[in-house]
């Protein structure tokens, strides 16, 4: 049996979505409790299951030559990676928020965001031509408006129910994200057959 | 000031002992083979003026580079990438001379490297240039003399990628809104679907598709071959013929040079570096995490600092590929140590014989 490729998977609700998806094209996987490397039933990958934040870095080092990953993860890292395979599922949309009824309002010094999203946030309201002070935060974002930390916060929002908990609402859509497969630029190139047969079952 | 004994500035190295030895032998190597291939050494200046380089420094170059300012308000940039320093040095001296020559150079790079990307290793660059030399026979010379090194070091599962900076040049001129550096951009990222959207804004859907399939193109020559022949119409309409015919006439002499399984055609290599303008190729290694080599003709670089003459030429990053390397010749010998035993007179013959027979001699005792 030929060398396997490797695959980072994200932890959490991503990695229920892949497995589902990847079972319906004949690849089938699981972890052993506690286990953070596992193969998948034809011997075609080595998966290894990664923090989210984490698997641009796992990838960008070779570690992992493939990757299922968010737009928006792989956006704050600045990393350049091939995007092989867009997928339907896990798809969200990052918006600017506030508090309902408020509206968006722009003071002398622009606007004021509380985001996990650091680098999309400041790349977006530049090249709007807004100017932006940010407050970097790293989860809980809807509390920053509740509790006066910031008027605005950028954040994905799905549902919005934890907008609507929390009295917020959405602003105004700034972009949607996708899932897509990934590849580091060097190993797609020194396993491009073997990848390509990989996108042949997963787009088939 | 502990602190700062520990630490080192992001984008600096030390080596020591046996990887020093390692680093110097692999370079004693190949330097060898410049030799023997007919091409001299040249140094470059550690510093030159920024201004004279900063239209050719692509985007991540300006952001990696180092600049500093000397005693007159000037600023300068420290040398980040040899070929460029090269390329001013060569359109200096090269001003009344048509003749070919051939260089090589081996020297430290100073290019600032992100924390969370420490792996790029990008320190040292080693290359060869071949000024003056145009076509088909200047570019199998560059990639041949790449192989043979590539191949001498024992490098394994090692692939040169050839590609052609002309060919997308060519194919650009049938477009009136597409920009040069996103289409880059979209080729360098392999996404199918933005790649194809791009293009429809100045073809009609069939084509924007076989564009796309074109672009992303990566096979053996076989492969290659067919390729060429089943779009043969499509490259005709596209003005790529003579472009696809000239990584023929490069594949059809690797063939008969028996070197073709070292080497894939890859039009998604086509590099955002401006400056090239015909063949460009990188070499990719199983297990390392980014290019070991990348070069391709650059015929109006040296105009820009003086006399336009055409060239052709690689550098390989040596540091990255240095730890791949296994081959004994390149590892430390193993010390004969030879006890003093209070008379160095007689210890110190005892060395010079060992060491007359080639091996390593060390004295050991103390007084």
């Amino acid at each position: 049996m030929s060398e396997p490729l490797t695959l980072a998977l994200p932890k959490g609700r991503l990695f229920d979505n892949v497995q589902k998806h990847f079972a319906t094209k004949g690849i089938e996987f699981s972890f052993e409790d506690r286990k953070l490397t596992a193969y998948d039933s034809q011997g075609l990958l080595k998966i290894f299951l990664v923090k989210n934040s984490d698997l641009p870095t796992y990838v960008n080092y070779g570690i992992a030559g493939l990757g299922i990953c968010g737009e928006d993860v792989i956006y704050e890292t600045g990393m350049k990676f091939n995007n092989l395979l867009p997928f339907d599922f896990g798809g969200t949309r990052i918006c600017l928020c506030g508090i309902k009824g408020h509206g968006e309002k722009h003071d002398i010094n622009g606007l004021t965001v509380a985001t996990k999203f650091t680098e999309f946030t400041k790349d977006f309201f530049h090249n709007e031509g807004t100017p932006i002070k940010i407050i970097k935060l790293n989860g809980s974002v809807e509390l920053a408006p509740v509790l006066g930390l910031a008027p605005y916060i950028v954040d994905l929002v799905e549902t919005g129910n934890t907008l609507k908990a929390n009295n917020l609402e959405v602003l105004r859509t700034l972009n949607q994200i996708g899932v897509n497969l990934i590849a580091n630029p060097a190993y797609y190139k020194t396993n491009y057959e073997k990848i390509n047969k990989l996108l042949k079952i997963l787009r088939d | 000031m502990k602190e700062k004994l520990l630490k080192t500035p992001q984008g600096s190295e030390s080596i020591f002992l046996e990887e020093a030895y390692k680093h110097e032998k692999i370079i004693e190597t190949i330097n060898n083979l410049y030799t023997n291939w007919g091409y001299l050494p040249v140094k470059t200046p550690v510093f030159d003026y920024y201004e004279t380089y900063e239209k050719l420094l692509s985007d991540t170059s300006k952001k990696n580079c180092f600049r500093l300012m000397d005693r007159n308000g000037d600023l300068l940039l420290l040398r980040n990438d040899i070929t460029l320093f090269l390329a001013r040095q060569l359109g200096r001296i090269l001003k009344n001379s048509n003749e070919t020559i051939r260089v090589h150079y081996s020297d430290s790079i100073l290019r600032h490297q992100s924390e969370i990307d420490i792996s790029s290793n990008e320190f040292f660059q080693t290359g060869a240039e071949l000024v003056g030399k145009p076509g088909l026979y200047g570019d199998l010379e560059a990639i041949t003399l790449l192989n043979t090194i590539l191949t001498d070091l024992k490098l394994p599962d090692t692939k040169i990628h050839i590609g052609s900076r002309a060919l997308l040049d060519s194919l650009l001129k049938n477009f009136k809104n597409i920009d040069s550096s996103t289409l880059i951009e979209l080729i360098d990222s392999r996404d199918i679907k933005k790649l194809e959207n791009y293009l429809l804004l100045d073809n009609s859907n069939k084509i924007a598709t076989d564009i796309t399939n074109l672009l992303l193109f990566i096979g053996t020559f076989n492969e290659f071959s067919a390729y060429k022949k089943e779009n043969r119409e499509l490259i005709e309409k596209l003005g790529l013929t003579n472009d696809f015919k000239h990584l023929e006439e490069i594949g059809e002499n690797l063939k008969g040079l028996g070197l073709i399984d070292d080497f894939r055609f890859d039009l998604s290599e086509v590099t955002n570096k401006s400056y090239y303008t015909g063949i460009v190729f990188k070499a990719y290694t199983k297990g390392i995490d980014s290019a070991i080599a990348s070069g391709g003709r650059y015929d109006n670089l040296i105009s820009t600092f003086g006399k336009s003459i055409p060239s052709v030429g690689f550098s390989i990053l040596l540091r990255k590929i240095e730890g791949k390397i296994l081959d004994e010749k390149f590892i430390a010998p193993t010390k004969n140590y030879i006890n003093i035993n209070n008379n160095y007179i007689t210890a110190y013959n005892e060395a010079k014989k060992t060491r007359e027979s080639g091996s390593v001699a060390v004295l050991k005792g103390d007084k």
